[in-house]
């Protein structure tokens, strides 16, 4: 009887929550795609048999690039790096920000004021620009992207991390706790923690969003991964000649990066609805 | 009787800010030189108007004051100075052998942790409590405020419990650890009135079991008669009277108190024609 409940409950969480649901049929369309690209791919990427710039096709559903090679096939491998990109970019924005920001919070003082004013500085700063600086040191690769665009979101997490920890720190039941006994230690992982948890995973995936984004951007400008890497913001780059010609090229990726982007945005705004531990429960 | 608690020369203030250091403000005192001491098993009523001090003083008393203040003074646990030992060997203090109740039991507790696990928190911290042992402490103290399902509450987020309820939680979890000196911070002004006669009778109850000290803290003469034994009257950061709470009714001397009572007997005829 218990089990069932749970699983009842665990459904649940999609009713109470359409653009949840929504969100995570885009994300997990695109997720499903990616782990098949690794095992199944129509053509072989340097597979240009194909005539140049060809419409859609059964051969080719979304016809042809340049030399010949088939779109759909890039865009299937593309998947791989907007994914990629994501997680990577997202998990280092994760614990550098919360690292730094929850390291503010705690110690006031010249730790604090000197952290604070790193995180507006770099926040004044366009994610991409700053991860075109990084780059420019690195040098273009796949990971210095994913680096490059951590490192400058990780400033938007450390802000907001800091922020959160601050006013939970405040609380009355911190200070309940405090009177409890309870080390500083333990008010972080029993109370600042899980308060601060529902926001950051909403933020996490909104910078989901903009890391998927911003590697198109740096792609699409020549300093994402190098070829042979099939990122989506290099496919647009290439469509973009004969965009007139074959719209296609340039409209595919466009809707895989928009399906993806706007998949993490509504699992963001789902997530704030479902976390809300006053929802949690109503039925 | 021995003192439980010795209060001398207790002075709170602002803290001069970096920033603010040039204009040369002079520091605004808080709390001014108040020296108090309460006897083992005493019940000590704290009045005032708002923004007297009276809450201050508790938190100076738990070295919980925020840090933009500064303190200066003594504080005596028993033999021990507490005012200047570390945080450390605070926390040992603090729930174990001091406790503290406060105003709104809404926000005195964790919104997204369970009530079971804020009440086992100080069990587990000086007890060492774990496991089977942990629970049925819990479900101990929980029973202890007369929390009737004990389970479900243990088992409720905080907003899924009513306001007196929440109350009750907050008390198991100060007295969990059976200190020797619990304050109270205003525990009945967030209830509704028959509610706070109930947790009025739960503290004096729980109080007189244990033989514990009680530093009761309130703006409500009436309430502050029912419990206490004697009360200091607080204004501006400083004691105006310390006397028994019997003489306060018949014979105040400072002309603040005599003004305070003068207002609520006022009160207390305008309600009742």
């Amino acid at each position: 009887m218990r089990e069932s409940a749970s699983v009842r409950r665990r459904f649940s969480v999609f009713r109470g929550s359409p653009t949840f649901t929504i969100g995570l049929s885009f994300t997990g369309l695109i997720f499903l795609v990616a782990l098949i690209s690794l095992f199944w791919s129509p053509y072989h990427l340097d597979d240009t048999s194909g005539g140049r710039l060809e419409g859609p096709s059964s051969a080719h559903l979304l016809g042809t690039d340049q030399l010949g090679r088939d779109l759909f096939s890039q865009l299937i491998a593309g998947s791989r790096i907007a994914l990629t990109v994501g997680i990577g970019a997202t998990t280092i924005a994760l614990i550098i920000g919360a690292f730094l920001g929850l390291l503010a919070a705690f110690f006031p003082g010249w730790i604090d004021d000197t952290l604070a004013s790193v995180f507006d500085t770099l926040i004044a700063f366009p994610t991409l620009l700053l991860a075109m600086l990084i780059i420019a040191a690195e040098g273009a690769s796949l990971w210095a992207a994913i680096l490059a665009i951590g490192i400058a979101a990780s400033a938007i997490v450390s802000r907001l991390t800091r922020t959160l920890a601050k006013r939970i720190l405040t609380q009355q039941y911190v200070v309940a706790a405090r009177t409890c006994g309870t080390s500083r230690w333990g008010i972080l992982r029993g109370h600042v923690l899980p308060n601060l948890w529902p926001t950051l995973i909403v933020n996490l995936a909104i910078i989901y969003g903009v890391a998927v984004l911003t590697e198109a951007g740096l792609s699409y400008l020549g300093l994402g991964a190098p070829p042979p890497s099939y990122s989506w913001g290099r496919l647009l780059r290439e469509a973009q000649s004969t965009v007139l010609t074959a719209p296609l090229g340039a409209i595919a990726p466009g809707i895989a990066i928009i399906l993806l982007v706007l998949g993490m945005n509504f699992i963001a705004d789902g997530l704030r609805e479902l976390l809300d531990p006053t929802q949690r429960g109503v039925s | 009787m021995t003192d439980i608690l010795r209060v001398e020369g207790l002075s709170v203030a602002v803290k001069a800010d970096r920033s603010r250091r040039s204009l040369s403000q002079p520091s605004h005192d808080l709390l001014r030189d108040i020296s108090f001491d309460i006897a083992d098993g005493e019940r000590v009523g704290l009045i005032g108007e708002s923004g007297s001090g009276k809450s201050l003083t508790a938190l100076a008393i738990t070295g919980l004051l925020p840090r933009s203040l500064t303190s200066s003074g003594n504080i005596f646990f028993g033999e021990q100075e507490i005012s200047r030992i570390s945080d450390r060997e605070m926390q040992r203090i603090r729930g174990k052998e001091i406790a503290v109740v406060f105003q709104e039991p809404a926000s005195a507790l964790d919104p997204l942790m369970k009530v079971g696990n804020q009440v086992a928190e100080p069990l587990r911290r000086h007890f060492g409590l774990r496991g089977a042992k942990l629970r049925i402490a819990v479900n101990a103290a929980l029973e202890e405020v007369q929390l009737a399902n004990s389970r479900r509450i243990a088992d409720a987020y905080p907003h899924e419990i009513s306001g007196g309820e929440r109350q009750r939680v907050a008390i198991a979890a100060a007295i969990a650890c059976k200190p020797r000196l619990l304050i109270t911070d205003e525990p009945t002004t967030a209830l509704d009135v028959t509610v706070q006669g109930e947790i009025l009778k739960l503290i004096e109850r729980l109080v007189s079991e244990r033989a514990m000290s009680l530093i009761f803290i309130t703006h409500d003469l009436a309430v502050v008669s029912q419990v206490a034994d004697r009360v200091l009257v607080m204004r501006h950061g400083e004691f105006v009277e310390d006397l028994p709470v019997e003489k306060l009714l018949a014979s105040p001397a400072h002309p603040y108190t005599v003004e305070l009572l003068r207002n609520a007997r006022l009160l207390d005829s305008a309600l009742e024609a």
